[in-house]
């Protein structure tokens, strides 16, 4: 596993410094074709051979991130403490590649939308947020990759670990971050005055791609523990942890939804409140419950 | 009243035997041997058992209650 370890280390840090340039490619070329599009001109064949670049860069960070992804979870597996930082880096890995595969969307809107004459500046906004975060990324993988190559030359003894806890500890960690990032969300939406249209077709797909980090670590630690017996899923520490945590998560989100109904949600149209209820008690769900998984976890 | 422990104690005798080694032996986390260790989790009969036949000790070896209300009242004193 060391030697996977490194090679996928090594292949990250190449194609992440190839992406980079891609993407500082890629908003060159944006920079050039958005005016065009502002002043709704016709975009010519050489535009669409400029696409051929941007797509080419799509692919590479694409590539890039599906290295990272496995480098992190081969990380997860070899490294036996806990790192808020790898956590982290799996979260964003996770939500940038799917950002990465909205930015095709997003092209495609532009294209269409600047040959009816309307107005495009919205999703050039998302365009180069998107881009931001993979680079951002990026960056934060390099400081890992090198961080992890430098303890895999020092040959440090590892212990072995028969019952992990890091995949554990690390889904409760990237549940709090979705939670916490769909609540800025949710705000964002309701006080970025968005026609009602835009936010009743933006709110699940958003909430989706928020809590796909989750569920992609869940489904990686379910790998582990559907190995074994059912029994033998959690350490009993981990069982009473869980069943705390769930009581916990009952209790504030029957009170808080509760709460919001009696308040008969302030300042929020039946309609907002129609779209708006189910991803807001889904990141209270599991915002409070990864929470408090790491609080009874850490308190022992 | 709560459950105290000779855990550490043990593990010395043990040739100082790490946390994670334990665990691994009676197949449970690290973090749930320093937890027990440090009287913050009350094991599960079966795991007090695992853990007194690893180190071939009776539980009541390993294992013993704290009075908190002696506590007390010898602080008081």
């Amino acid at each position: 596993m060391k030697k996977t370890l490194r090679v996928t280390g090594i292949i990250s840090l190449v194609l992440g410094f190839i992406s980079f340039c891609f993407l500082i490619n890629n908003f060159m070329i944006f920079e050039y074709i958005r005016p065009l599009t502002q002043r709704f001109e016709k975009l010519g064949a050489d535009i669409d051979r400029l696409m051929i670049f941007v797509g080419i860069g799509f692919l590479v960070v694409f590539i890039f991130h599906v290295c990272s992804i496995l480098n992190l979870t081969l990380q997860l597996k070899f490294f036996k403490r806990f790192s808020i930082v790898r956590a982290f880096a799996v979260f964003a890995g996770i939500l940038s590649v799917l950002l990465l595969i909205g930015n095709l969307g997003l092209l495609s809107d532009i294209g269409k939308e600047s040959r009816l004459g309307l107005d495009t500046s919205g999703e050039w906004i998302f365009l180069y947020v998107n881009h931001f975060l993979h680079a951002a990324f990026i960056m934060l993988m390099f400081g890992l990759i090198i961080s992890s190559l430098q303890i895999l030359k020092k040959n440090l003894p590892s212990e072995s670990v028969i019952r992990d806890e890091v995949v554990f500890i690390t889904a409760q960690y990237i549940g709090m971050f979705c939670g916490i990032l769909g609540f800025i969300s949710l705000a964002a939406y309701l006080i970025s005055g968005l026609p009602f249209w835009i936010v009743k077709k933006a709110i699940m797909p958003t909430s989706v791609i928020i809590v796909m980090p989750y569920f992609f670590i869940v489904i990686y630690w379910l790998s582990f523990i559907l190995k074994g017996r059912v029994v033998d899923w959690y350490d009993e520490k981990q069982l009473q942890d869980i069943s705390k945590a769930g009581l916990v998560t009952l209790i504030v989100s029957f009170s808080l939804m509760a709460l919001l109904y009696i308040s008969k949600y302030p300042n929020l149209t039946e309609s907002y409140v129609t779209y708006f209820w189910f991803p807001f008690y889904l990141f209270l769900v599991l915002l409070t419950f990864s929470s408090s998984v790491l609080y009874f976890n850490r308190k022992g | 009243m709560k459950l105290g422990n000779n855990i550490r104690k043990c593990r010395f005798e043990h040739n100082e035997i790490s946390q994670q080694a334990l665990a691994n032996a009676i197949g449970v986390t690290r973090l749930t041997i320093h937890s027990i260790e440090n009287s913050k989790f009350v094991p599960s009969t079966l795991l007090a058992f695992k853990l007194a036949r690893f180190f071939g000790k009776s539980v009541e070896e390993i294992f013993y209650i704290i009075e908190e209300e002696n506590n007390k009242a010898r602080r008081k004193k």
